[in-house]
């Protein structure tokens, strides 16, 4: 196994995580690249630089990423549980914010009002009129 | 320059490196080598998780590309990839002119 080899299977034993396989590709495409670049193959794997270095990146990187997913999953947990919390308060106290009765809101309210009861036909849309000469039966 | 100094402004220099156009990893760090006179001394192999980092911050997307008939997977910057590069290229000329300014007093 030369040099290159090495490193390369240095990084494929060890790099974990998400996106690791495509980091191993990666690398080995630049070793491949350097080469058909006229790199000799010692050149290229001193630049490249010891494969712990690249490593120690490559953990730093998955280790961030492990906490972000953390705190966000952290974040939606507590909004549900924030939530579920308020509706079960509010389901147990069965108390519902009282409606003002129309009219009596704004016009331009955007508040659900509660009709006014029925109270009897209203003069001049449905109840008849007497009019003069008209006798009770 | 040295690896520790260069290693805090290895971000600045791969975004600066696709301001021009999607290039992929051997290209890119090309791409610093000659434009820098080969003044800077970093291990090659850590651009390549530095550039997934770049990617998870949504600074950078990739895709599989064909290059002269090899595949290769070329990164391009994304809108907040541009402007964090221009954010990060105002801070670092704030801090060399302050640094040039104390070193000619």
């Amino acid at each position: 196994m030369n040099d290159a080899e090495s490193y390369l299977a240095a990084i494929a034993a060890n790099a974990r995580g998400p996106g690791a396989r495509r980091l191993a590709v990666e690398l080995h495409d630049h070793v491949e690249d350097a080469l058909a670049d006229g790199v000799a193959p010692a050149d290229v794997i001193e630049r490249l630089g010891p494969p712990e270095e690249a490593l120690a990146a490559w953990q730093s990187r998955v280790r961030r990423r492990r906490m972000d997913s953390r705190r966000r999953a952290a974040f939606v947990a507590f909004a549900v549980a924030t939530a579920s919390a308020l509706g079960v308060v509010q389901h147990a106290s069965g108390h519902r914010p009282p409606h003002p009765a129309c009219g009596a809101a704004p016009r331009d309210s955007t508040v659900t009002c509660k009709p006014r009861s029925f109270e009897g036909p209203a003069l001049g849309r449905t109840a008849h009129v007497k009019t003069r000469g008209e006798v009770d039966d | 320059m040295a690896r520790e100094q260069f290693s805090g402004h290895l971000d600045m220099l791969l975004l600066a490196a696709l301001r021009g156009g999607p290039l992929h990893g051997y290209a890119i760090i090309d791409h610093i080598r000659s434009t820098s006179a080969r003044r800077f001394d970093y291990a090659e192999g850590t651009v390549y998780p530095a550039l997934h980092r770049l990617e998870d911050e949504g600074l950078l997307r990739s895709r599989w590309t064909d290059v002269d008939g090899r595949r290769r997977r070329a990164y391009d910057l994304t809108a907040r990839g541009r402007k964090a590069l221009e954010g990060r290229r105002k801070d670092w000329e704030l801090y060399a002119a302050g640094v040039q300014a104390v070193l000619n007093r």
